[in-house]
């Protein structure tokens, strides 16, 4: 009798371990394979927005039917953000479904906007223009259309363009890196897509005036600048919000006031200086390109004197002399390709302002009227053979032929130039590279 | 076989089936499991025939009711896995998961990156770029292994997504927009495969002796320029040369120049006779500065008169007011202040007038310092005053930050 009982309970504990089996041998099969490399042949459907639900049939009236993403799917947008809402899909993902989504739908449209194959080569500036300035129009009603879409879905002004260039792993992207990276990841997301909303305001505000600003528009373009303001004070703390101005000022005119282009200064000076520049300029119209716009010239000529009174005073006279060297190319390269061979920075200097009067000689050389072509080619080829000369002996010949093999011969070659290659030349060297 | 012997039958089998469980609970993939995954996608676009009706907010199917937590992992793969087997379109979960990935990038960056945003200003005064703020060995270590993790995901979400929004299309060439539709596709495709042959050849010729490498390349851009005249009929040929033309694009800077495009066209072809008839003077060696300047002034007045007697006086005047870039700038501000093109000429006249006063009264030797400076202050005073009049209060401050520079010239 015990022995019967045995056999059945060990009848039973087979069954329950077949059964046990069975199911994990399914959930195997179903999970991913944990195989190095895992094979996945997916069938789906693509943009069915109107697809229902799969059949009720399928499934038996005691096993619900399996979750189908085209359940949450909707052509109206609102539903489809409900519909992902309720389903427990987070903010920041709903946010990645729809924006790509409505980019796109935006895309087509922007795209019927486009020229037709007409021939139209044989139209004037004027013509192209104004066929141009239509266009514009016209999209920047679809901009504000979409605009007010993700407003009304998201609750916020994203900007699928401006996600999508802080996400890439470009250079722009990288230096928005350096420059906001004070902040939080979700931080860094307000400042720049609140940058790039306003931007938009700024060049459509243009667009609109042809960049010619009446003294009615003024008013407009400094609610602007003041709405930008009052956007990035709604996501960053106050300490924040200076800081971004102060790598606002250092990133601009001032990339030359560095240690490598002979500047002594320190982290806390240079910090230091920034709040002078950003005190005296506009540095939130600057970023938004409309400083030029908001502020007459001499209102700006005003202000950069103020910043070089206040730098002059905060370094003293000497280093304020190493400022305005830096503010040469020309400088910058001699400093950081001689310093590291130990040339004295007075001889450094003396050579530099060897070869600024000789710069100084040539210009009137090429501006002299009364001199006939060859007499000026000859006066310059020797103002040339002087100053490299000069150059040689301040430097001393090993380190200043050490200078000519690194950088070519321009900087004694551009003073014997025509006229005309001289002046495209020194626009060339004259401008301080932005990094 | 007796009861004994059956028990221990059914033992033995418990005991292979509890070992098989064993066996395939090892063999479960663990929920983070890293691997590559080969995933093959079958699509089928299919649009529905008719809209259904609009739903009301989902009911959620399944029980317990589907919710979102199944689908996560911060495994990618496995959260792009889930999202697929539930029918997500592969489109919707690469947009998922690009910006996941970007995301959790950014934040493990950020982590890397804040010792150094600490020192920000240090380096920044010190020896590097702006751009070189991060450019420390070990961390440039752990940002390029952070970026290949990345590329390595983007990759796989890319072969089941594709690659995403891509606007626009490549522009037309409105050079050879007067061909007929097919000649212009001929032509698109002719253009991409000579590139390509160039390429090519520049590839294999990179070694060859200098005279051979000109030989060849001669002989090809010969064959080129063959091939591409040979899809054009003669007249057809005669305009793409004319569309190429300095003069064309002359033509086509125009600004204030009402004209149709026939009338643009022989406008060009004006412009194209008098420069082949009457090319530049070159300067020849031994030239005096005075020489060459007065060669130029003759063959100036020549053009001059040349396309006066062409386009008639007034044409002639609007053609060179079109081509004046004082003339482009004042148009806008007549624009905006709801001005016809004729009040922007105005404005341009007085210009060139004052300017020709200021050059007279500065090249008149007779005149002392002192009375050539007052009287090239009266005459900025009387510009300033007629200026002013001419574009009344509402665009005078916007005519001074625009188009107002050379008032300021008239008294140096």
């Amino acid at each position: 009798m015990r022995s019967g009982l045995t056999l059945v309970l060990s009848l039973a504990l087979t069954g329950a371990l077949l059964g046990m089996n069975f199911a994990l041998h399914r959930i195997r099969q179903a999970a991913p394979a944990a195989d190095p490399e895992r094979k996945l042949t997916v069938t789906t459907k693509r943009l069915v927005r109107n697809l229902p639900p799969p059949a009720a049939g399928i499934a038996a009236a005691t096993n619900p039917p399996p979750f189908h993403w085209s359940v949450l799917e909707s052509p109206d947008y609102a539903i489809y953000a409900a519909n992902l809402r309720a389903v427990g899909c987070p903010e920041r993902t709903v946010r990645d479904i729809l924006l790509p989504d409505i980019e796109k739908l935006y895309t087509e449209r922007r795209a019927e906007l486009a020229d037709g194959p007409e021939d139209r080569f044989w139209e004037t500036a004027d013509q192209r223009d104004a066929r141009q300035r239509a266009r514009e129009a016209k999209l920047r009603s679809l901009e504000l259309e979409k605009r007010a879409l993700i407003r009304q879905l998201l609750g916020a002004d994203w900007n699928f363009a401006a996600l999508k260039e802080l996400r890439s792993d470009g250079l722009a992207s990288g230096l928005m890196e350096v420059l906001l990276g004070f902040t939080d990841v979700g931080k860094t997301e307000h400042l720049f897509l609140t940058h790039e909303l306003f931007q938009d305001e700024v060049r459509a505000q243009q667009m609109v005036t042809e960049g010619i600003v009446l003294d009615e528009d003024l008013p407009k373009l400094q609610a602007l600048r003041d709405g930008f303001e009052a956007a990035l004070a709604r996501g960053l703390a106050p300490a924040e919000v200076e800081e971004l101005r102060l790598r606002l000022a250092a990133l601009e005119g001032m990339e030359h006031v560095q240690r490598r282009n002979g500047v002594a200064v320190t982290g806390a000076e240079l910090r230091e200086i920034a709040r002078l520049r950003a005190d005296t300029h506009d540095m939130l119209a600057k970023a938004l390109n409309m400083d030029d716009e908001l502020y007459p010239d001499e209102v700006r000529t005003k202000g950069e004197a103020a910043f070089n009174e206040l730098l002059r005073r905060f370094l003293g006279a000497e280093r304020f002399a190493d400022v305005e060297r830096a503010k040469d190319g020309l400088f910058r390269e001699l400093f950081q390709s001689t310093e590291k061979q130990g040339v004295a920075k007075a001889a450094l200097v003396q050579a530099y302002e060897a070869r600024r009067a000789a710069e100084e000689q040539a210009r009137q050389i090429r501006a002299d009227a009364q001199l006939s072509s060859e007499e000026r080619s000859v006066l310059l080829a020797a103002l040339r053979a002087q100053t490299t000369q000069a150059l040689a002996r301040s430097l001393g010949p090993v380190v200043f032929g050490a200078y000519l093999k690194e950088h070519g011969q321009q900087f004694t070659n551009s003073l014997s130039l025509p006229v005309t290659r001289a002046r495209a030349d020194l626009q060339r060297t004259d401008v301080i590279t932005v990094k | 076989m007796n009861l004994r012997g059956y028990i221990l039958g059914t033992v033995a089998a418990n005991l292979a089936l509890v070992g098989a469980l064993l066996w395939q609970g090892a063999r479960l993939p663990a929920p983070g499991a890293r691997g590559g995954v080969s995933i093959t996608t079958n699509i089928v676009t299919e649009f529905a025939a008719e809209a259904s009706p609009r739903p009301a907010v989902v009911s959620v199917p399944g029980s317990p009711p589907f919710r979102w937590e199944q689908l996560e992992s911060t495994n990618h793969l496995l959260f792009l896995t889930n999202l697929l087997a539930i029918g997500c379109p592969p489109e919707t979960a690469r947009d998922i998961l690009d910006a996941r990935v970007a995301d959790d990038f950014r934040a493990r960056l950020r982590e890397l990156t804040r010792p150094f945003q600490a020192r920000f200003w240090d380096v920044a005064a010190g020896d590097r770029e702006f751009d070189e703020l991060f450019k420390e060995p070990e961390l440039e270590r752990q940002i390029e292994s952070l970026k290949a993790e990345r590329r390595r995901v983007q990759a796989v979400v890319q072969a089941v997504g594709g690659r995403g929004v891509k606007e626009g299309k490549p522009g037309r060439n409105e050079q050879v927009a007067h061909l007929p539709d097919e000649k212009q596709t001929a032509l698109a495709e002719l253009e991409a495969r000579q590139s390509k042959e160039r390429e090519t050849m520049g590839r294999e010729l990179a070694k060859a002796p200098p005279a051979e490498r000109a030989a060849k390349q001669k002989e090809l851009r010969d064959r080129v320029m063959a091939e591409r005249r040979a899809l054009f009929t003669d007249a057809e040929w005669d305009e793409a040369e004319l569309r190429r033309s300095p003069q064309a694009r002359q033509v086509r800077e125009l600004r204030g120049y009402a004209a149709t495009a026939e009338e643009l066209k022989a406008l060009a072809r004006t412009l194209r006779e008098f420069d082949t008839t009457q090319p530049r003077p070159a300067r020849a060696p031994g030239d005096s500065d005075a020489d060459f300047k007065s060669r130029q002034d003759e063959r100036e007045a020549q053009r001059k008169a040349f396309l006066a007697a062409r386009l008639g006086e007034a044409g002639f005047a609007a053609f060179e007011r079109g081509s004046d870039p004082r003339f482009h700038t004042l148009l806008k501000l007549a624009r905006r202040l709801e001005q016809p093109a004729e009040t922007a000429a105005q404005w341009l006249e007085v210009q060139r007038t004052a300017q020709e006063q200021a050059r007279l009264m500065r090249e008149n030797a007779a005149l002392a310092d002192d009375a050539r400076a007052v009287a090239l202050l009266a005459i900025r005073a009387e510009t300033e005053r007629t200026l002013q009049a001419a574009v009344g209060p509402r665009g005078w401050g916007a005519y001074l930050r625009h188009a107002g520079d050379w008032l300021g010239q008239l008294t140096r």
